[in-house]
């Protein structure tokens, strides 16, 4: 299975310490030999500050006791910075814990410096060391401190490099402290400060954005408003165009929400065109169950595809807790394209299909019908269901379509209103639009208009 | 030798040569006074030859007035055969027989005058010399006749003499000598005599003319004595051609004839060190000369205060020697010259672009100079003159002559060759000039000069493209042309190497270009091919460009040439670059990769702005992308991205492959220059019948279900997606009598009408017979994916046709009507109904397709048109709304609208959604159409200036979105 595992491509758009969960996970799932897995992790976390567990690591690798020496000078280096760092940032420390410095902080970040500088004293190379300390800490494993130093560094910090780098920190240390609905607002936050921001050039503006992408699915396959979220998200513009450039294998996470998250079905439609454009940089079997459903109408390829779900899903660290939603709402999505199609179906064939005993699928369809008040009735004798399609009839359709037209013109005219007040220099021409009718008023226009193309024409 | 005889042959030259020589012969001899004393006693030697006759004259005038008379007609003989006035020849030949046959009774035992036999050689050579009937032509009647008269009677005369002429032409000193003797007691008075006429000589050439009669046998003698290789056949005013050659060099302005031409160039460098060098080579001569005559020496040198007055005597010498001393110069010391070299080629280099300034004559004097140059760094110098002069000297014709072309590359060659070997050398643009002349002490330091190697490399490149320009495409020569393309890209990849090792990175970047240039529309086994070539060069594989590891895959090679120019290249270089890798891609079918750098580099939106060759460049990399999406199948794509080109109907001038003819407007001469500049070499087109063929194919595939759909349900849109297909159609349908296809159109109008009806066998055949699939790559490939596509359209269109006469169709039927499997069928018609094109439903149990009934009852006429009025009253609303934005609100929609917020929103998203609603793609369309029409009244004025297309038509092609984003906006670009 491990073609389909994605551990590979995200690692280098995570955090060293955010991988590890991933790694873990991956180990107990058995895809990669456990040896590999252990010097994987061996050498992800002796890069970080986190001695005692790489030093654990080693002895496992190794399969040796004692440690070499260099993990003990580690060791000491790593306390005696840390001391450092504390006792640095310990006057600043106590000034932001101090309730009437944090009542008396503003917005502008200028002055709250000048504030604690005249006031408490406070340099910006306090500030500074904040954000040392903070990272320290972060690299120790303590995610706790580091999240509440990074914390007041971003809010006192006017230097935006660092105070975005300070916010991915504060994200990452409450993504591994779990505090998913702070982790939620962070990462709203950074969401809104990305796209704030002006980077140099596009290609960073792109790299921020597939890290955000990497990073929110810790959040929002955890946090329970998580699968809307992510739809929400992935689908803006700038998200689906990051996906098809830097991470194709994104869709993946974006498909299995739109499939398990029944509320948002009108995603569907999108999804499949993201996914027709985007096929043939990357596919996997949650892909193609979408685009055989819904781009090829092949259902047997569908249900084949349905069943590799299920394990890739398995061994996905981010989905593997939504396999059973996810199995259920293709199983849905795949009965209402399977009945919008058919007049007649065969029950037999579609348990089959849907991996389900008839028994059961019965139950479930006979469900299905009455959720969604589909027109279908069950034939006991022939085992079927028969469908009666139903179509808008003309005359609906004529009502829906002018329906909101009223509103438009009004809306429209209400603009026209509007600015003829703000010109009124012009009292005529105010008059004469007051008086004309909104039918007139349209004709009036097409005609200005078809005289601008005639304008147009020959210059063109 | 030759050239003597060609010297002889027409008179135009010498006239010519007497003409220019009063002025510059003083100058001339003045010179050589300074620099010649040793061959004082060789000119005092000639002077004695030339007394013989005056010696007789004074003894006996009886003998003396004869052979006066023989002299004279002789010469006049000599003169009307260089005039070929072969009629007087004859009648003058007839009395200078009759004189001769008197003399020598006079004369008794002695010989006949030297001239006489002189002129009867001269008349024997030029007589027997034949000349092609093409000569004769030229000439008159009479002259002939002249001509083959005296050719007879010379051949028979001079068997008497033939004892005497082998004599004179074996050893024209000799004899002299002898006559010398008897000459001896006058020598001074003929020394005298002589003397004058050549004084007058310089005033004016009326008197030279008088005055030759008798100025002119002794000097043709003095001349003929000094030159050791016989050269009898040089007359009189032969010398004095001599000399006006060397005038005219000096002077260097007129055009000399081309005869003289490579002495011209020799001398005409003023070099004294030439002239110089001429002399140490003759000097044997001389020697041997004054050796044989030791005994006249003290006369001669009696005589030597007298020739001192009479310096023009000497210029006249020196140009005898001149002409004969040609191959010598090689001998010549080049630790001296190479001091004056610099000096010299600065006044070459100076007199360039000037008026009047022979540029041949430069190229020459370059080549000399060249031989001369002592160390590289001035061979470096010359050389860099010498590519200069070579450029210049193609003058005004439409491309420079293939010889000098490879002339110029050779030179050019010859120059890094140079260069790689010196590696202390470097030539750039910023280099200080260097005002010393010291370069000949040049010692292998570091140097620079200040020179541009990219602006000949690139000059050359623009010279062999032009010369495929004009150069027939369909003749050999062509091929024979295109043949150079390998040596020339040699030469820019090695001028790429010598950039990378100075690190100019200015330069760098255009070279790169121009290897892109000669790799992008070439497939990767040509390329690897010529990019075989270059192997051997030295620094090969040192690129930092092209890392080694991309050797021999020329995807790779491609790749890091434009990434260099993506990091290092200005705006418009990284244009370029991208476009020609986006080709290259589309070439080799890697549609995706192409059609994501195209849109991801949002060229589309600012392509306007760039010149017209990038305009082309993006409209051919358009092109080149349909045809890709094409071959891999990708129908709606491949149409999309060739609908606005083809539908302009001006591809040839959008893909600069050949004027269009323009009805409306008349080009000014200079603008269709410029459009005949930008014409692509026939190689490196885009086969424009394919292009059609592809889009009409594509059009017809798209075109004919919907047109189906379109009639029966009022859903459908009714304007049409390729109006030019329609148009095409209509126009096919119109006409009375059909016959057979035989063109590519005709074979798609015959396939769309059997498409139409269902019949998907015929409609395949005839797109199958179609003969410019041939020319794609995998043909057969492309052919079967055809099929299938026309399967399906088939049946797609039959059902929408008939569906309205079905109550069911069962899906086996119609796999066997249409010949694809029962699956396909099913996932097709599935398709069709999910997305509401039918109005059906499949019975699973059954295995048919069952219409509903709502499809009949939508057949009410007044519903249908309820419907039409519905959407129409929306579109109403719609317009209004746009017209307001644009109009009233400035491009803001008006109120609160839902829609407005999400505007923005979907102008950031760019290209790659196809995702968007498609009012609102037409919307943006539109607003892109007219913007660019904006824009487009701004550059009205603009190179092509035959920007008359419709707005329509550009609104349409924008309304069209997803991969034709593209598309639409090329048309602006390109159209200007």
């Amino acid at each position: 299975m491990a073609e389909y595992d994605l551990t590979m491509h995200m690692i280098p758009l995570l955090d060293r310490q955010l991988v590890f969960p991933l790694l873990e996970f991956v180990s107990t799932k058995g895809v990669y030999k456990a040896e590999d897995m252990l010097k994987a992790k061996y050498e992800l976390l002796s890069h970080t500050s986190m001695v005692d567990f790489t030093g654990s690591l080693y002895r496992q690798i190794h399969d040796v006791d004692e440690l070499p020496e260099e993990f003990a000078k580690k060791r000491a280096e790593v306390i005696r910075k840390l001391e450092e760092s504390e006792q640095k940032t310990e006057h600043i420390r106590e000034v932001i814990e101090n309730p009437e410095v944090a009542g008396s902080l503003r917005q502008d970040k200028l002055q709250n410096m000048k504030l604690l500088g005249e006031s408490y004293q406070c340099t910006p190379e306090m500030v500074l060391e904040l954000y040392n300390f903070g990272q320290l800490q972060y690299n120790c494993g303590n995610y706790g401190g580091s999240a509440d130093l990074l914390f007041h560094f971003s809010i006192l910090s006017t230097d935006p490099e660092l105070t975005l780098s300070a916010m991915w920190g504060k994200l990452a240390s409450e993504i591994l402290l779990g505090n998913w609905e702070v982790a939620y607002e962070d990462m709203l936050k950074l969401k809104e400060t990305i796209e704030k921001t002006h980077f140099k050039s596009p290609s960073e503006q792109l790299q921020q954005r597939s890290w955000l992408l990497h990073w929110s699915l810790f959040v929002f396959f955890n946090h329970p408003k998580g699968r809307d979220g992510i739809v929400d998200t992935f689908l803006l513009p700038q998200y689906i165009s990051t996906i098809q450039n830097a991470c194709p294998w994104m869709l993946r996470y974006l498909t299995a929400a739109v499939v398990t998250n029944r509320r948002r079905r009108n995603m569907m439609q999108e999804l499949v065109k993201i996914i027709e454009q985007t096929t043939y940089t990357y596919r996997d079997p949650v892909i193609e169950f979408v685009e055989a459903l819904y781009v090829d109408f092949d259902f047997d390829r569908a249900a084949s595809k349905l069943e590799q779900c299920e394990d890739v899903l398995d061994q996905d660290f981010f989905l593997t807790r939504a396999v059973d939603d996810f199995l259920e709402n293709a199983r849905f999505f795949f009965a209402e394209v399977y009945c919008r199609i058919h007049k007649r179906i065969d029950m037999v064939g579609l348990s089959k299909r849907l991996g389900m005993k008839q028994e059961a699928c019965e139950k479930w369809i006979v469900k299905l019908i009455r959720d969604t008040r589909m027109d279908a009735k069950i034939d006991f004798k022939d085992n079927t269901v028969v469908m009666n399609p139903s179509y808008n009839p003309i005359y609906q359709q004529v009502i829906e379509r002018t329906k909101a037209l009223v509103f438009r013109s009004q809306v429209l005219n209400g603009a026209i209103d509007k600015r003829d007040s703000l010109s009124s220099k012009k009292p005529e021409q105010k008059q004469k639009n007051r008086q004309q009718q909104q039918q007139q008023q349209q004709h009036q226009k097409v005609g200005r208009k078809a005289h601008d193309n005639a304008v147009a024409a020959p210059v063109m | 030798m030759p050239r003597f005889f060609r010297g002889n042959e027409s008179d135009s030259d010498s006239d010519y040569d007497s003409t220019s020589d009063s002025g510059a012969s003083d100058v001339e001899t003045q010179q050589q006074r300074s620099t010649v004393t040793s061959n004082r006693f060789a000119n005092a030697a000639f002077d004695s030859d030339s007394d013989d006759e005056n010696v007789k004259r004074v003894v006996k005038s009886a003998k003396e007035k004869q052979s006066e008379e023989i002299t004279e007609v002789s010469k006049a003989i000599l003169n009307a055969v260089r005039a070929d006035e072969w009629k007087e020849v004859a009648s003058d030949f007839d009395k200078v027989v009759g004189i001769a046959a008197k003399l020598s009774k006079t004369l008794k035992d002695q010989k006949l005058p030297r001239v006489y036999i002189r002129c009867l050689y001269e008349l024997e050579e030029a007589t027997e010399r034949g000349r092609s009937k093409e000569e004769l032509g030229k000439l008159n009647a009479d002259v002939i006749r002249g001509f083959n008269k005296v050719k007879q009677r010379v051949r028979k005369y001079n068997k008497d003499f033939s004892k005497q002429i082998a004599e004179y032409k074996a050893n024209p000193v000799v004899s002299e000598d002898e006559s010398d003797g008897a000459a001896g007691a006058t020598g001074g008075q003929a020394a005298f005599e002589q003397r004058e006429p050549l004084k007058s000589k310089g005033k004016s050439r009326a008197t030279e003319a008088s005055s030759e009669s008798e100025s002119e046998s002794d000097s043709g003698e003095s001349e003929s004595e000094s030159s050791s290789e016989a050269s009898s056949g040089s007359d009189d005013s032969w010398g004095s051609g001599g000399e006006s050659e060397s005038e005219s060099e000096s002077e260097s302005e007129s055009e000399s004839e081309s005869e003289s031409e490579s002495e011209n160039e020799r001398e005409g460098e003023g070099a004294t060190h030439a002239r110089y060098s001429r002399w140490l080579k003759k000097e044997p001569t001389k020697k041997k000369v004054e050796v044989k005559k030791p005994a006249k020496k003290e006369k001669a040198q009696q005589r030597a205060a007298v020739q001192a007055a009479a310096p023009e005597e000497e210029g006249k010498e020196d140009d005898g020697f001149t002409t004969v001393g040609k191959g010598g110069k090689a001998a010549a010391k080049p630790v001296i010259t190479a001091e004056n070299l610099s000096k010299h080629l600065d006044s070459i280099l100076e007199s360039r672009g000037r008026k009047n300034t022979d540029k041949k004559e430069a190229v020459s004097k370059l080549e000399g100079l060249l031989s001369i140059a002592a160390n590289p760094l001035q061979k470096a110098k010359v050389l860099m003159g010498l590519v200069s002069a070579q450029f210049d000297s193609s003058g005004n014709a439409q491309y420079t002559p293939i010889e000098l072309w490879h002339k110029t590359q050779t030179t050019i060659n010859e120059l890094l060759s140079l260069l790689e070997a010196n590696p202390k050398i470097s030539i750039f643009e910023t280099a200080e000039v260097a005002e010393d002349y010291n370069d000949f002490k040049y010692a292998g330091e570091a140097a620079g000069l200040r020179g541009s190697i990219i602006s000949f490399v690139d000059r050359l490149d623009d010279e062999f493209t032009r010369s495929l320009q004009n150069i027939d495409p369909h003749t050999p020569e062509y091929v024979e042309r295109m043949r150079d393309t390998v040596p020339l890209y040699v030469t820019i990849v090695r001028a790429q190497h010598y950039f990378e090792r100075i690190g100019l990175k200015d330069s760098i970047c255009r070279i790169v270009l121009r290897r892109l240039e000669h790799l992008y529309y070439r497939t990767d086994q040509v390329n690897a091919h010529v990019e075989a070539n270059i192997a051997p060069l030295p620094g090969h594989g040192t690129s930092t460009i092209v890392p080694a590891s991309a050797a021999g895959n020329m995807e790779a090679v491609i790749h890091s040439l434009c990434a260099f120019l993506y990091q290092n290249a200005e705006p418009l270089l990284r244009t370029r670059a991208m476009l020609m890798q986006i080709f290259n891609h589309a070439l080799h079918k890697r549609y995706y990769v192409a059609r994501d750098l195209l849109l991801m580099s949002h060229i589309q939106e600012n392509v306007h702005q760039a010149d017209v060759n990038t305009q082309v460049l993006y409209n051919r990399a358009l092109a080149q992308l349909g045809l890709a999406a094409f071959r891999l199948g990708k129908i709606q794509e491949a149409f999309d991205h060739t609908l606005e080109l083809v539908s302009s109907g001006r591809q040839r001038e959008l893909l600069a492959q050949g004027v269009t003819q323009q009805r409306t407007q008349q080009l000014s001469p200079a603008e269709e220059q410029l459009q005949r500049q930008r014409q692509l070499p026939f190689h490196i087109n885009i086969n424009l019948e394919l292009l059609e063929c592809v889009f009409l194919t594509s059009s017809m595939l798209i075109e004919i279900p919907y047109m189906a759909s379109a009639n029966t349900n009022p859903e459908a849109r009714r304007a049409p997606v390729s109006r030019l297909f329609r148009r095409m159609l209509d126009f096919n349908e119109r006409q009375v009598f059909i016959g057979p296809p035989e063109n590519t159109r005709d074979h798609i109008m015959a396939a769309a009408k059997a498409l139409a009806t269902g019949d998907w066998e015929s409609a395949r055949d005839f797109v199958q017979d179609i003969k410019i699939w041939s020319l794609l790559p995998d043909c057969d490939e492309i052919k079967a994916t055809l099929a299938t596509r026309i399967q399906i359209e088939a049946l797609r269109t039959y059902l929408f046709t008939y569906s309205t006469q079905f109550e069911s169709v069962g899906l086996e039927e119609l796999a066997d009507m249409f010949g694809l499997s029962v699956a396909k069928v099913y996932s097709l018609l599935a398709r069709m109904v999910y997305g509401g094109e039918l109005q059906a439903s499949i019975d699973e149990m059954s295995g048919v397709l069952v219409f509903s009934r709502a499809n009949f009852e939508v057949s009410s006429r007044l519903q249908q048109t309820a419907l039409t009025l519905a959407n129409k009253v929306n579109t109403f609303a719609d317009v209004n709304e746009r017209v307001f934005e644009l109009k009233i609100n400035g491009g803001n929609p008006p109120g609160d609208r839902q829609q407005a917020g999400n505007e923005q929103g979907h102008r950031h998203q760019g290209e790659r959604d196809g995702g968007r609603s498609n009012q609102q793609r037409g919307r943006d369309g539109q607003r892109g159409g007219r913007d660019a029409g904006n824009q487009q009244r701004k550059d009205g004025a603009n190179a092509n200036g035959n920007a008359n297309a419709s707005g329509a038509n550009r609104g349409r092609g924008a309304r069209r979105g997803g991969p034709g984003g593209g598309g639409m906006r090329r048309g602006g670009g390109g159209r200007r």
